[in-house]
Formats: structure tokens, C-alpha cells, sequence
């Protein structure tokens, strides 16, 4: 399969100073991540919340400029286009958010909203920009009556179809789905999960999808990123990670997942503390301080992504130094 | 159309309100006075009538006569036109500016922002009432000077209230999608920037307005705003401070119109505030 979408040790910093005199601190949300995905491939990152994986997504998506590294979209340099190319650029990378009450305008209705990507590329307008309209929300299963009313009449799984006819408008090639499910009811979740599988096979989508709910990457994902503290620290098919984790912090991670079947049933690994503050990343590996198998090079050499067998992964147990 | 507001919690809360519903009333009242002046005086407000000076109310002159006899009534209906016109011009002026340069701001930031405020804060701290002063003393004392001069001079507050609802919308996931879409800096400006923050600009230009009106009947009184003979509120009441021990009405009744449309302004912004702010829908 070809490649879609490649980063070379992308990177966010944002400058904060505390007070007009005040010592000026940087929070490194994204410290340098790589990783190639492949069309058609729902390629997830995982990470707890503050990790960056959501800002590694607005890097992606250009809604937030990147301190340093590269990026490329189907052969494209994604931070070397002027405006006409980035706008042209856009119409195939789409999102959706997280929370569906935020996503849509409130004082827009449902057949401006959806026909919005529309008239910005100027693809349709009118009868037609209206029919165009009707057929996207009929394929995320909502009738034409909706395109007149407005967001606050839609519950929340309702909304999440409104905005996933909104970016599928213009036949993207890839989604980035920034936690699409987690403001949603279990039972509205599997709903969208099976609309944004449905449409994958149908439109030949590639996602790019970041979420800390394991299961549905589980069940979703074909490759897995694992994100602590701005950097990847294993990565894999989503069946080697489920299967054999290898760092120590995937380990914990997928530890924390609940198994019904009490046979299958992991010992829980706690990690001590909390997640480090991306304004003070620690020395060496930066999971040491809560590592349950942390040894003696691991606070002072920063381990590497080595790849082995078609899994990567940044571990001094993994990969002796 | 866009809505502006949850129309039917609006309405219905609204229409519960019964000072906001009094604000409305008077205002209303005042733009029809305005508008049907002519038809309404009794007299002409500039017909000077040396054999009636300085009448008590009576059935003639129901609000009594001036120092050169012109009949009081009068000359306040017409007074409402000056006061309405001043008051929505300048708040005009003052809200497109506030608008634009609070919308800049807080949409671009950066070095375009510390410039507006920079701004903002240099004008707010000059006293505004004596920068009018200090104005209007180079200009002709028009109508039209004043609602420029006040209009220029107001505008700091609404730019600074535009500015905070862009800082916090612009980050709104909506707004994130519109850019990914593609769509330009001035569509997402208007259209999903600003129809979102429109309800908290109204209701600082009515209030803005109420200010207005006392600033130009301030100015008139002082001399420096409206001109005689055409009739203001303000200038009226100079002529009522120099009769103040003989002629009460000469200042009761233009004070009372003053009185009566700041409180006006006041209720109807205040209502629609609370109508269209959910964070004060708690009580029901």
C-alpha cells in the first residue's frame, strides 16, 4: 500500500511566561514524533489525556503551526505550501472533533453547516448545493428534514453525523477523528464506529484516529502509536500491541482496559504518580520516574524508536544499549 | 437568517420581564415622539412670544413657557429628535469601531492586538468627558460634531468586550472545523465568529446609547453641545438653571425626559441581557 502521510520529528512547543517579569517555561506538547501511515489504514494514537496527541493532530491538520520537524500528505510538504495550495490541500484531510455541542455553529443551520465545505471550494451552490446536502446526510443515516433545523435540536450521537457528513463533503482522503466517540453513549458509540466503518469501505478513507479508548482501537484500529509525554513510545499493528505489548507504559496501559471474562482477566499494573508536566520532561527515557522496570540506564540514555520485525519500539529492556 | 437567540427562551423570558417590557415601552414611545413631532407640539418651538414669559404650567402651555415665552411642550417633543439621533449615531460610530478593532484582536492577536489595546488602554485613561472638551472647543459645536466626537470617544468598552468573546470563540471547535474547510479569515469572522457574539454587543450598544444621551445633554448644557435655538434637553435646562428660583418647570421637565429615557435604555438592555444570558436562566 502507499504512503499517505508521513512525519519526520514533528514537534510544539508554546512559549508561557508566568507574569509580565516572570521565569519563561516551554511546554513541549509534541517532542519530536515520526510515523508513516499507509492509505486506507486507520492508524491510531493512543495516549493518556495531556500527551499530545491532540495537539500532534492540529499539527497535521495545519490549524496550529509546528516548531520544528516535517510533514508529508501523499508526497506533498505539508509546511512548504502558499495559501492556494494549502486551501486545496484541505479538501482531503478532514476532521471531527471530540465534542459534537462544540463542532457545529450554533446559529447555523444543519444545510449551511454541511453544504459549508461546499461553498468554500465552490463545488456547488443553489438546488444543487441542497441536493448535494440531502445525499451526504442520507448517507450518515439522517433525512433531509434535518437540514433546516439547527444544531440544539440534535442529540449528541445526531450531531457527530451531522459533522461526519460535514467532512465527508469533499470526498477526503483522510479523517482525523480527535476522540470521536468518547462524548457519546456507549450505545450511540458503536453506532458511529459502524457509520465511520461503513463509509471507510465505501469511499476508500484512510483514518488518522486519536483516542484513549482502547477497545475501540482495539476493535477499529490496524496500527497502533503509543504517545507518553509529546514522543511515541511504541508503535505497531494493533494485533502485535494487543497481543504482546513490549514497553513496560503499553503494558500498563492495556492493564487498565476491563476484561469481562474474568479468566482472561490481566493483573493491573498501577504506575506510581502522575504524568510528569510537559514543562519538565525527565532525563533519559522520559517514563523512568514511574517505569515499574526501569534500571540503571534508563534515567541517564534516551532510548531510540528502533524498529524490529515491523513493530517499533523505544525501550532499553527491548533494545539493550 | 441567523438567530441571535435562543428565540423562544428569549421571548419567553422576556416578555416575564416586567421592567425590560417598560424599558421597551418607553422607547418605543420615544421613537414615535421623535417621529411624529411635528404633529404632536402644540406650538412651534422657535416662535418666541414676548407677552407669555415664563408661564406655570396652565391648559394653554401644559408644561409652561421659556424665558422668551416659547412653549415648553414643545420644545421637548422636539428635543427627543436631537436626543435620539445623537444617541443611536454615536453608539453607531462606537459599536462599528468597537467591532472592528475588537474583532482584529482578538482574532489575529499577536502584535495587532497589543497595538489595539495599547490604544484601548491610552484612551481609557484619559478622562473622557474633558477630551469631548477639549475637542469640541476646536470644532464647530454642531449636531454632528457631537455624535462624531462622542462616538470616537466610546468605543473603548465595546472594542475590549469584541476582543474577549473572539478570544474565547475563535478556539471553539466549530471555528477549528470552518479552518480546516479551508474557509478564509473573514468568513470565519462573520460568519462564525461574530454572529456568535452579537448578543452581548446589542446589549452594550443600548446601554452604550443611555450614556450617550447624557453626555450630549451634559455638552448642551454646558453650551458647548446643541446650539440655540434649536431645542435639546440639555440646552433647556441652562435656560432653567438661570430661573431655577422662579421657574421650577423650566427644569423638572427636561430633567424628568432625561430621567425617563436613560432608564429606558437601561431596562431594555438589562432585560435582554438577562433574557439571552443562559448562565442567569437558573431561577426557572
Amino acid at each position: 500500500m502507499p504512503e499517505l502521510l508521513r512525519t519526520e520529528a514533528l514537534a510544539k512547543h508554546f512559549d508561557s511566561t508566568a507574569g509580565l517579569f516572570g521565569p519563561k517555561t516551554v511546554v513541549r506538547a509534541v517532542d519530536g514524533v515520526s510515523f508513516s501511515m499507509q492509505k486506507g489504514e486507520v492508524f491510531a494514537v493512543v495516549g493518556e489525556s495531556g500527551c499530545g496527541k491532540s495537539t500532534l493532530a492540529r499539527v497535521i491538520l495545519r490549524l496550529t503551526e509546528a516548531t520544528a520537524g516535517k510533514a508529508w500528505f501523499d508526497g506533498v510538504d505539508l509546511f512548504g505550501l502558499n495559501r492556494a495550495e494549502l486551501k486545496a490541500l484541505r479538501r482531503r484531510m478532514q476532521v471531527i472533533f471530540q465534542d459534537p455541542f462544540a463542532s457545529l455553529n450554533p446559529r447555523m443551520r444543519i444545510l449551511d453547516a454541511v453544504g459549508e465545505p461546499l461553498v468554500i471550494h465552490k463545488e456547488a451552490s443553489g438546488p444543487e448545493l441542497r441536493q448535494r446536502v440531502y445525499s451526504l446526510l442520507e448517507r450518515v443515516g439522517l433525512p433531509n428534514s434535518a437540514a433546516e433545523r439547527y444544531p440544539h435540536e440534535f442529540s449528541g450521537g445526531q450531531r457527530q453525523r451531522i459533522c461526519i457528513a460535514r467532512a465527508m463533503a469533499l470526498e477526503p482522503d483522510l479523517i482525523v477523528a480527535d476522540e470521536p466517540l468518547s462524548a457519546l453513549d456507549v450505545s450511540i458509540q458503536a453506532q458511529v464506529i459502524n457509520l465511520l466503518d461503513d463509509l471507510r469501505k465505501q469511499h476508500h478513507l484512510s483514518y488518522l484516529l486519536i483516542s484513549h479508548d482502547l477497545h475501540v482501537v482495539q476493535h477499529f484500529a490496524d496500527r497502533v502509536a503509543v504517545m507518553y509525554l509529546g514522543v511515541i513510545v511504541e508503535e505497531g499493528t494493533a494485533e502485535d500491541i494487543f497481543n504482546a505489548p513490549l514497553h513496560p507504559y503499553t503494558e500498563a496501559l492495556l492493564s487498565a482496559v476491563p476484561e469481562p471474562d474474568p479468566e482472561k482477566r490481566r493483573h493491573r499494573i498501577v504506575l506510581p504518580g502522575d504524568v510528569p508536566s510537559p514543562t519538565q520532561i525527565p532525563s533519559g527515557c522520559r517514563f523512568h520516574p514511574r517505569c515499574p522496570k526501569s534500571f540503571e540506564p534508563c534515567d541517564k540514555v534516551v532510548p531510540g524508536l528502533i524498529e524490529n520485525q515491523g513493530r517499533r519500539t523505544a525501550c532499553h529492556l527491548v533494545n539493550p544499549v | 437568517m441567523p438567530k441571535l437567540f435562543e428565540q423562544s427562551v428569549f421571548w419567553q423570558r422576556f416578555s416575564h420581564n416586567r421592567l425590560a417590557l417598560s424599558g421597551a415601552a418607553i422607547i418605543l414611545a420615544l421613537i414615535l415622539v421623535a417621529l411624529l413631532a411635528p404633529f404632536l407640539a402644540p406650538y412651534d418651538p422657535a416662535v418666541i412670544d414676548r407677552a407669555h414669559i415664563l408661564e406655570g404650567p396652565n391648559l394653554k402651555h401644559w408644561f409652561g413657557t421659556d424665558d422668551l415665552g416659547r412653549d415648553l411642550l414643545s420644545r421637548i417633543l422636539y428635543g427627543t429628535q436631537i436626543s435620539l439621533l445623537v444617541g443611536c449615531l454615536a453608539v453607531g460610530i462606537s459599536t462599528l469601531i468597537g467591532i472592528l478593532l475588537g474583532a482584529v484582536a482578538g482574532y489575529y492577536g499577536g502584535w495587532i492586538d497589543r497595538l489595539v489595546m495599547w490604544g484601548v488602554n491610552t484612551m481609557l485613561a484619559i478622562p473622557t468627558f474633558f477630551l469631548i472638551l477639549a475637542v469640541i472647543a476646536f470644532l464647530d459645536p454642531s449636531i454632528w460634531n457631537i455624535m462624531a466626537v462622542i462616538g470616537f470617544t466610546s468605543w473603548m468598552g465595546l472594542t475590549r468586550l469584541v476582543r474577549a468573546e473572539f478570544l474565547s470563540l475563535k478556539e471553539r471547535e466549530f471555528v477549528l472545523a470552518a479552518r480546516s474547510l479551508g474557509a478564509r479569515d473573514r468568513r470565519i469572522i462573520f460568519r462564525h465568529v461574530l454572529v456568535n457574539s452579537l448578543a452581548p454587543v446589542i446589549v452594550s450598544a443600548i446601554l452604550g446609547v443611555a450614556a450617550a444621551v447624557l453626555v450630549e445633554s451634559s455638552l448642551s448644557f454646558l453650551g458647548i453641545g446643541v446650539q440655540p435655538p434649536t431645542p435639546s434637553w440639555g440646552n433647556i435646562l441652562t435656560a432653567g438653571k438661570a430661573n431655577i428660583e422662579i421657574a421650577w418647570w423650566l427644569s423638572v421637565f427636561p430633567g424628568l425626559a432625561i430621567l425617563v429615557t436613560v432608564l429606558g435604555y437601561n431596562l431594555l438592555g438589562d432585560g435582554i441581557r438577562d433574557a439571552s444570558d443562559p448562565r442567569l436562566w437558573s431561577g426557572r
